[in-house]
């Protein structure tokens, strides 16, 4: 039963495919390469979820967030992961700092089934220009 | 300090880090991310240089880091060093052998905040990883935790309930440590992680994501284990933060970091204090004028 419910959030996360830049995961500078760019950074992360590789999938990510402080997709999905490796905690500080900007609810509802039941941030006011 | 052994795995990274490296310096691994200010003084130079994506990190270079400043070191094996601001920290022992199973990692922190993630570049390691402060070693049993060394972590702990704010420290030793996980709840092939803290001589466990301890000074006892607060690990955070800064980052100096973020990235700001309290001023803006404050860290001591 319990791992019938961990296929399912893993299911969201993961890529279906293997990208190039997934291909590299056992070199560091092709992994920091990897990272450069916002997709091919959130592939890599996806597929090293799908391996399981979750302390990598946050490594990955922390990369990604170094060069894209402000997107959106991968701190939900950072806080996806932290949820994943059971850092509640980290993963609701993760989600403070999304308030007032737009979650897609896609990428929600992968938080979702990853952490289940936390406050969605607040979306952006009306009127206000993102 | 004992020499590194470089498996056929990684064969292809080493090389490529070898070939743009002096002679004879041994790479354990890559900056991987840079933020803003961050030096690397040689260990054989004792030269700085501004910390370069993709270019090796050796063994015994010291890394320097300013205020609002970060670097991520992936090591060979694909262990994972954060490190945040105002830090000095440097890789002092590191053997990575996929053909006989072993790896060995030690990592010095004198000053600043940390993050350390296990690789998994081998299933079953048998190789121990530590992570030594002024006043701690702290043995890695396949995790991620984070550390602040000084200061920082005498003002993060001191906020705390089970510290207080009487407690005899010293700001070139106190030493924060926090467990983040993985937790027994974890998700995956994902083992369990946990740290072993040594202060003189007592060693306590931290199992827990969220478990803390705090070592003031040599010769004190260490305080906890105790379960940090939001606010705890939010300031904790703070210095290891990817957010954005405020005023699109237009300041000298940061071609590195203007480089990685693009311009979208550095015009945008991301409230990095939001879970801050007081009336102080809060996140970005404030590292911003301390790092205006900060002396360079390609300048030595």
């Amino acid at each position: 039963m319990a791992a019938r419910m961990l296929r399912f959030p893993l299911a969201l996360l993961a890529a279906a495919t293997l990208s190039p830049a997934a291909r590299a995961q056992d070199d560091p500078a092709a992994l920091a390469a990897a990272t450069g760019q916002l997709d091919s950074g959130m592939a890599l992360a996806r597929r090293q979820v799908g391996a399981t590789d979750m302390l990598g999938a946050l490594a990955t990510l922390e990369r990604v967030l170094f060069a894209h402080p402000e997107a959106v997709p991968p701190r939900l999905l950072y806080a996806a992961v932290l949820c994943l490796v059971d850092d509640r905690q980290g993963a609701e500080l993760e989600l403070g700092l999304l308030a007032g900007k737009p979650v897609a609810d896609s990428d929600w509802a992968a938080v979702a089934a990853a952490c289940g039941p936390v406050p969605r941030p607040a979306p952006p006011r009306k009127g206000k220009r993102r | 300090m004992r020499p590194g052994f470089l498996g056929k795995a990684t064969a292809a990274a080493a090389a490529a880090a070898l070939a743009a490296s002096p002679l004879g310096a041994q790479a354990v691994g890559v900056n991987a991310a840079v933020r803003n200010k961050v030096a690397i003084v040689g260990a054989g130079t004792k030269k700085a240089r501004p910390a370069v994506v993709r270019e090796r990190v050796n063994l015994n270079d010291e890394v320097r880091t300013a205020a609002a400043s970060q670097l991520q070191i992936l090591l060979l094996d694909r262990t994972t060093f954060t490190v945040g601001a105002n830090a000095r920290v440097a890789v002092d022992r590191f053997v990575y052998d996929p053909a006989r199973n072993s790896r060995s990692t030690a990592v010095s922190v004198t000053r600043g905040a940390f993050r350390f993630m296990s690789g998994r570049g081998l299933r079953s390691p048998s190789g121990p990883a530590s992570v030594r402060t002024p006043v701690a070693t702290i043995g890695v049993r396949g995790t991620i935790f984070e550390g602040v060394v000084g200061e920082d972590a005498i003002r993060i702990a001191s906020r705390e309930a089970a510290v207080g704010g009487k407690v005899k420290a010293k700001k070139d030793e106190a030493t924060l440590i926090v467990l983040r996980g993985p937790g027994p709840r974890a998700t995956g092939d994902v083992r369990r992680g946990a740290v072993d803290v040594t202060v003189g001589a007592a060693t306590i466990a931290l199992d827990r994501p969220g478990l803390a301890l705090y070592a003031p000074r040599v010769g004190a006892p260490p305080i906890g284990p105790f379960p940090i607060s939001m606010e705890g690990l939010q300031a904790l955070q703070s210095l290891l933060r990817t957010t954005a800064e405020p005023g699109g980052g237009g300041k000298k100096g940061h071609g590195t970091r203007d480089a990685l973020l693009g311009a979208a990235g550095a015009a945008a700001v991301v409230g990095g204090g939001l879970l801050l309290g007081g009336g102080k001023k809060k996140g970005n803006q404030q590292e911003q004028e301390e790092e205006d404050k900060q002396p360079d860290p390609n300048k030595p001591d």
